[in-house]
């Protein structure tokens, strides 16, 4: 593991100065190898231990022999630390990578960074809604159009229901907040004052896959 | 004692210290040497001024460069001690110095060649070869306990073996610094018919070396460790037993004449000189010789004896630390190789480095031989030259302490 310690380590290093993305590349082979079960270059860990132990030394740093006489639990344990962070970090970019394909582009709390449907508060993007509510994908252009009114009409459904459902109290803040356009803050207020929110999210868009089905129905 | 002024000034000569405000701290001068201005100034001379094919045109650039080459031959050989000349042969180093030996020596199955156990890989692995491939017979000659010469177990082994041609010994080692009493050694190989070759590569730089009078019948060095250019060696030999002596490469430059199914070679050296030489390297170990010479040796074997006595005495202050070889400094000229107990040599070369720039050899030093014998796994070398200040050793010393407290 001290290897991927290195990796991170040098590679960021590596953007300021070649001799760390020699290093860095070192600590890739080291790497590479502990994959394909062979030992690591015995030279490698001696000359990372030598430039931690030789960083200390030159700044007579007090707890260099600790760290000299302790260095490969030391390391252990950084190690260790930075698996976990791997790991967690790993998670969540894999949840991510799932939401993006799933839901696209959007992104539900904050719809200043959404790439697409700037301007309003986005809660949802249209190809995220016609995945949620299954819809058929459009066949001509007029369809088309229609579905991406969709997260406009299924936004504007929401927050009637929430008007409806906030007290006169919490009226004033909450037209401040859509004032501000910020669709997480706006979320946030409206999970804490309606305790029931997700569900008004759940049936407002039952309602227009309905609604949109039995429109299309009709067209069709 | 040497003026540490004299040294400061010497120090100018090298663009290694020449260039940097804090230059590290070379203490791997067995490993190669640094180089002064004038054996750069002095190859970039040729590529210059001279950049033609030697004692072959006949245009006067080819002609300037055959004398100046000639004249390199003759410094060289006049710095050793030769009688002619024609005993210098060029070569790409040492090691292709004892090959060429090895591989032309008339040798006869069953023969034997004696070495030290502290012979470095090039005058090891070439006998070893032609015991696989000629079917001669090799035979160490074991050291005593403080890696000097043991003369009873050599004249033991004399009158032992039967056959004994050749006698292939270094004269000063590059694992301990140690120089053999080879004048004495050759006497008594000569008594008993036996040819020496010296391997000198790390003597020659050190201190004055005679082939005269030695009388050693074949001796090689490398220029790289002598302020010399890398790519550029010497063998010496005797020339009646040069004229004997075959080829270990042909081709252009050795021979008069050439036929289909014939040819006549020259006579030394350049028999044994084929193909377009090293001219620069050649002209570079030239200018090496002469920096020595300015030098002397005398200076350059007090500074050396100053720093290695110093830095013995403080190592020897350590109860960690063992020393390899002799314990007393004079007896190691320019080199201390010692191993720290419970210490990683390799990772003290580093910690060397990474903590004051000091740049030493740890390892085995190409004489695996010996330490796989011992069982040591490896030491740090640490190597001098008279560029090297006492202020250096005092930093070294600092550091190995610091090391030793980790």
């Amino acid at each position: 593991m001290a290897c991927l310690v290195a990796l991170i380590i040098f590679s960021f290093l590596g953007i300021f100065s070649i001799s760390y993305r020699k290093l860095a590349k070192e600590a890739l082979d080291c790497l590479f190898r502990k994959f394909s079960l062979r030992p690591c270059e015995a030279d490698f860990q001696l000359k990372i231990k030598s430039k931690v132990i030789g960083y200390f030394a030159r700044k007579n740093f007090k707890g260099t022999n600790f760290i000299y006489r302790q260095y490969e639990t030391l390391v252990s344990v950084f190690s260790l630390i930075f698996l976990i962070i791997f790991l967690i970090s790993g998670y969540f970019s894999g949840k991510g990578l799932y939401n993006l394909i799933v839901y696209g582009y959007c992104d539900l709390t904050n719809p200043k960074r959404c790439p697409f449907g700037q301007g309003e508060i986005c809660i949802f993007s249209d190809e995220m809604i016609i995945k949620e509510l299954n819809m058929p994908p459009p066949l001509d252009a007029s369809v088309a159009l229609i579905y991406q009114r969709l997260p406009t009409i299924i936004q504007k459904r929401i927050l009637i229901r929430a008007f409806q459902e906030l007290s006169p109290n919490d009226l004033p803040q909450f037209e401040q907040l859509l004032k501000e356009g910020d669709g997480f803050k706006i979320q946030k207020f409206l999970s804490k004052k309606i305790p029931h929110f997700k569900t008004i999210i759940d049936q407002e868009l039952k309602r227009l896959k309905k609604d949109v089905l039995e429109s299309l129905d009709l067209d069709y | 004692m040497i003026n540490q002024k004299f040294i400061e000034k010497i120090r100018e000569d090298f663009p290694f210290f020449y260039n940097q405000v804090h230059p590290p701290i070379y203490f791997d001068n067995a490993c190669t040497s640094l180089k002064p201005f004038s054996v750069i100034e002095a190859q970039k001379e040729y590529f210059e001024k001279f950049s033609a094919c030697a004692e072959r045109s006949s245009h006067a650039l080819s002609e300037e460069l055959t004398k100046r080459i000639e004249k390199a031959r003759q410094k060289i050989a006049k710095f050793i001690g030769a009688k002619k000349p024609e005993e210098i042969i060029f070569t790409k180093n040492a090691t292709e110095a004892i090959n060429l030996i090895a591989f032309s020596f008339n040798f006869k199955e069953g023969d034997l060649v004696l070495t030290s156990d502290k012979e470095h890989n090039s005058n090891l692995l070439p006998w070893l070869f032609q015991v696989k491939k000629r079917k001669i017979r090799h035979r160490i000659i074991p050291s005593k306990p403080d890696n000097t010469f043991d003369f009873e177990k050599f004249e033991e082994i004399l009158n032992q073996e039967k056959n004994i041609r050749l006698l292939s010994i270094v004269q000063t080692s590059n694992l301990d610094g140690h120089t053999f009493p080879v004048k004495e050694i050759i006497k008594i190989a000569h008594q008993k018919g036996i040819l020496v070759l010296l391997d000198s590569t790390q003597t020659v730089p050190h201190q004055p070396v005679n082939v005269k009078d030695l009388d050693t019948d074949f001796l090689v060095f490398s220029g790289h460790k002598m302020l010399g250019p890398p790519g550029i060696g010497v063998l010496y030999g005797k020339l009646e037993l040069l004229e004997k002596l075959d080829p270990f490469l042909l081709g252009g430059g050795t021979v008069s004449n050439s036929f289909y199914s014939d040819y006549h070679l020259l006579k030394p050296p350049q028999k044994f000189e084929a193909g377009i030489q090293n001219y620069s390297g050649i002209l570079g170990l030239e200018a090496a010789v002469d920096y020595l010479e300015k030098i002397g040796f005398q200076k350059i074997r007090e500074q050396e004896e100053l720093l290695n006595s110093y830095i013995t005495e403080k190592l020897l202050e350590f109860p960690e630390i063992e020393i390899i070889g002799p314990k007393n400094p004079k007896e190691r000229g320019s080199i201390i190789s010692f191993i720290i107990k419970n210490k990683d040599s390799q990772e003290v070369a580093l910690l060397l480095e990474e903590i004051s720039k000091i740049y030493v050899r740890a390892g085995q030093f190409c004489v695996h031989s010996w330490f796989n014998a011992r069982q040591i796994k490896s030491a740090v070398r640490a190597s001098f030259y008279f560029y090297n200040t006492l202020e250096e050793a005092e930093i070294f010393i600092k550091t190995i302490e610091r090391i030793i407290k980790l």
